[in-house]
């Protein structure tokens, strides 16, 4: 079912929550989702040069953009986005490089079709990565829509803002799970003749 | 140095993330229904752990720990709602989709494309969405609300709910709780 490879959860747990303090104690606590903000608004300077400006005030670099969204907390996203080689940018990039790190060194590893439709979903819709595609794109878009108008996502809000007792994150958590759940049941669920 | 760490805590961050096979969509279905409570019981613990070792440390030598609290209006429980739906259709969220790249993932990479569609519309609704009651505050008590006392960032201290008791006793109490429910909960709910 699974592929061979993967830890325990306590195991698993422990080594999460080693990563988790690590990050409180050293830099700042993990997060992922700022850096989908980030990295559009790197595509959207390309496409429309206008979308943000720098001014030099002070010898200290001042960023406005006429979107709202953009230019919100002093122009943080643009100004990350005009640095990349900033921590939450790396990091996130990072990310990538640990899983690859973990399949190289014996972690479990995707085989073939598991790559464009997991088994989980083939075991209730058969075999259509297409329609694999197309969940996983509208999830995208509402997984990312909802984590930024609540400020942070599973990382963020979940494993971070729980940690530290965050009112707003027992309620981001609250609302995750009051629909997921229910939905997920909903979805996935045997279908006659498959 | 912080992009050193950065790509140190990133990497293992990944690392784990794909390790416990949270990188794995059928993992993620089977833990929102139910059927696998693998995942469940990793989050519960360590989170549980992750607070217990916070708050102490916070006791021990004040000022070591980065705290970082989001403020709590009502937008972050119905964008918790709104995640909620996504994350079912989609059974990755954003930092195992992004993880899941580098295992080869292709409905990821699909996943993380409308990821970039999901943040341009918030980008493009953000002037409207801030004219709604969705901005209000939860709490009487300020933005940055806390269960447990004793958070502190760039020298302010952030209102707590229980401020009545020393913090490492809620963390204790509220950690423990978490700790022990990751133990107590059966392999699985429900049947595949």
């Amino acid at each position: 079912m699974y592929p061979k490879g993967e830890w325990n959860w306590l195991k698993g747990g422990l080594a999460m929550a080693a990563v988790a303090i690590a990050a409180f104690l050293l830099v700042k606590p993990i997060g992922v989702s700022t850096q989908f903000a980030v990295l559009d608004t790197m595509i959207w300077k390309a496409v429309d040069p206008d979308i943000y400006t720098v001014e030099e005030k002070n010898g200290k670099r001042v960023y406005h953009s006429p979107n709202p969204y953009i230019n919100k907390s002093h122009g943080a996203y643009a100004k990350a986005a005009d640095n990349p080689v900033n921590y939450g940018f790396i990091f996130v990039l990072a990310m990538i490089g640990g899983a690859f790190l973990s399949v190289l060194t014996g972690g479990p590893k995707p085989e073939g079709k598991d790559k464009m439709a997991p088994e989980g979903f083939r075991r209730y819709f058969g075999d259509r990565p297409l329609l694999r595609y197309a969940m996983a794109f509208i999830g995208g878009v509402l997984t990312l829509y909802g984590a930024r108008l609540a400020g942070g996502c599973t990382s963020g809000h979940m494993i971070s803002g729980i940690s530290q007792t965050a009112v707003s994150s027992l309620l981001f958590a609250a609302g995750v799970f009051a629909t997921a759940i229910p939905l997920a049941i909903l979805i996935y669920r045997k279908r006659g003749g498959q | 140095m912080e992009i050193l760490l950065a790509i140190i805590l990133g990497g293992a961050f990944g690392f784990v993330l794909h390790r416990i096979g949270a990188t794995n969509p059928t993992r993620l279905i089977d833990m929102l229904r139910l059927s696998d409570l693998k995942l469940e019981k990793v989050i519960l613990f360590s989170i549980g752990l992750t607070m217990i070792a916070i708050f102490a440390i916070n006791t021990v030598v004040p000022g070591a720990v980065h705290f970082s609290i989001r403020a709590a209006y009502w937008g972050t429980f119905v964008g918790g709602l709104i995640f909620g739906v996504g994350f079912a259709l989609a059974a990755l969220c954003p930092g195992t989709g992004v993880a899941a790249l580098g295992e080869g993932r292709l409905d990821a990479v699909v996943y993380v494309i409308g990821g970039l569609v999901g943040t341009l519309l918030i980008a493009l609704s953000w002037g409207w969405l801030t004219s709604t009651p969705l901005f209000q505050l939860v709490s009487d008590l300020g933005p940055k609300v806390t269960l447990a006392d004793g958070v502190v960032r760039h020298g302010h201290v952030m209102p707590a709910i229980f401020d009545s008791v020393p913090g490492i006793v809620v963390a204790l109490v509220f950690g423990g709780a978490l700790i022990a429910l990751a133990f107590i909960l059966p392999q699985k709910l429900r049947e595949k």
